[in-house]
């Protein structure tokens, strides 16, 4: 499986299961991923000697909020928490394939409308609904350092537990 | 008062979280907003009896608070578990050498949490 289809992938399962965590089941856009919306759009960059690049998260107010633990988190704090568990769960399951990206601080754009550039092999994104028709988007926009290491990602075993368990050294 | 626990995160959301998790199961929580107020909390005598750290922080990360815990003696004293969104075997395995004790990847569960805290805290 190429580099592409394994974001395509990784991006999807990884976003629904975040925020089916904080109790907001989410569905698959038939319209596909769509420019970044949201009110308030989270940006976490990430490097590895196999690929780099930026993961973005657009989520609308109304879903934010109601994917909040604590209603005493402020919207800005919490979506750029939200932004660095979706990027953690997507690098810890590249990791399964043998890719490993580290990550950097996440920070929060309030103000503004991001349209993205469909560039083939550097931009790729999902769109997923809420039951109430709030649309999230995630976008990765990447660019691959080392060709070979991921034309062929053969998916191995996960490396780690499952999220929340306690892992006793 | 129950037992204390350091919670030490950048993200206020987090610190709030896990805090209001822990103190609704009978904890005392006190928050560190990186791992230079967690060290400076520690090193100024906060008796705690279990911290639950954060990796990725501005200032000092949770590895290198580690590493200033161990080199203090304070490691001998209070556990230490890693609560983040890594899962990198060689992170876990470089916690596991400076003396942490466990390691939660993000988000977490509230009731294993809880959990985990309880079996660690009576330790």
């Amino acid at each position: 499986m190429g580099l592409a289809q394994t974001i395509d992938n990784l991006l999807f399962t990884s976003a629904t299961g975040l925020f089916k965590a904080y109790g907001v089941p989410l569905a698959e856009d038939p319209a596909g991923a769509g420019d970044g919306t949201g009110d308030g759009i989270a940006v976490v960059g990430f490097h590895g000697a196999a690929v780099s690049g930026t993961l973005l998260l657009c989520v609308p107010s109304g879903a934010l909020r109601a994917s909040m633990p604590v209603a005493t988190s402020t919207e800005r704090d919490w979506l750029a928490e939200l932004a660095n568990q979706m990027l953690g769960r997507f690098k810890n399951r590249l990791l399964a394939y043998g890719v490993e990206v580290v990550a950097m601080t996440p920070t929060v754009l309030a103000s503004m409308r991001i349209l993205p550039v469909a560039v083939p092999g550097r931009l790729q994104g999902v769109s997923m609904v809420t039951k109430d028709g709030a649309r999230i988007t995630v976008w990765i926009d990447y660019q691959v350092n080392d060709h070979e290491r991921v034309a062929n990602l053969v998916r191995g075993e996960e490396v780690i537990g499952r999220e929340g368990d306690l892992i006793l050294f | 008062m129950g037992k204390r626990v350091l919670v030490v995160d950048d993200s206020q959301s987090i610190r709030q979280h896990v805090g209001a998790t822990l103190v609704a199961a009978g904890f005392e929580v006190v928050e560190a907003v990186d791992g230079v107020d967690a060290l400076e909390r520690l090193t100024a005598g906060l008796d705690v009896a279990l911290v639950l750290c954060d990796v990725n922080m501005p200032r000092l990360n949770g590895l290198e608070l580690l590493d200033k815990l161990q080199a203090q003696g304070l490691l001998a004293r209070v556990p230490v578990v890693m609560l983040t969104t890594e899962g990198q075997p060689t992170m876990m395995q470089r916690a596991k050498q400076a003396g942490a004790k466990g390691w939660i990847v993000k988000p977490f569960k509230p009731p294993l949490l809880v959990a985990a805290v309880q079996k660690l805290t009576s330790q």
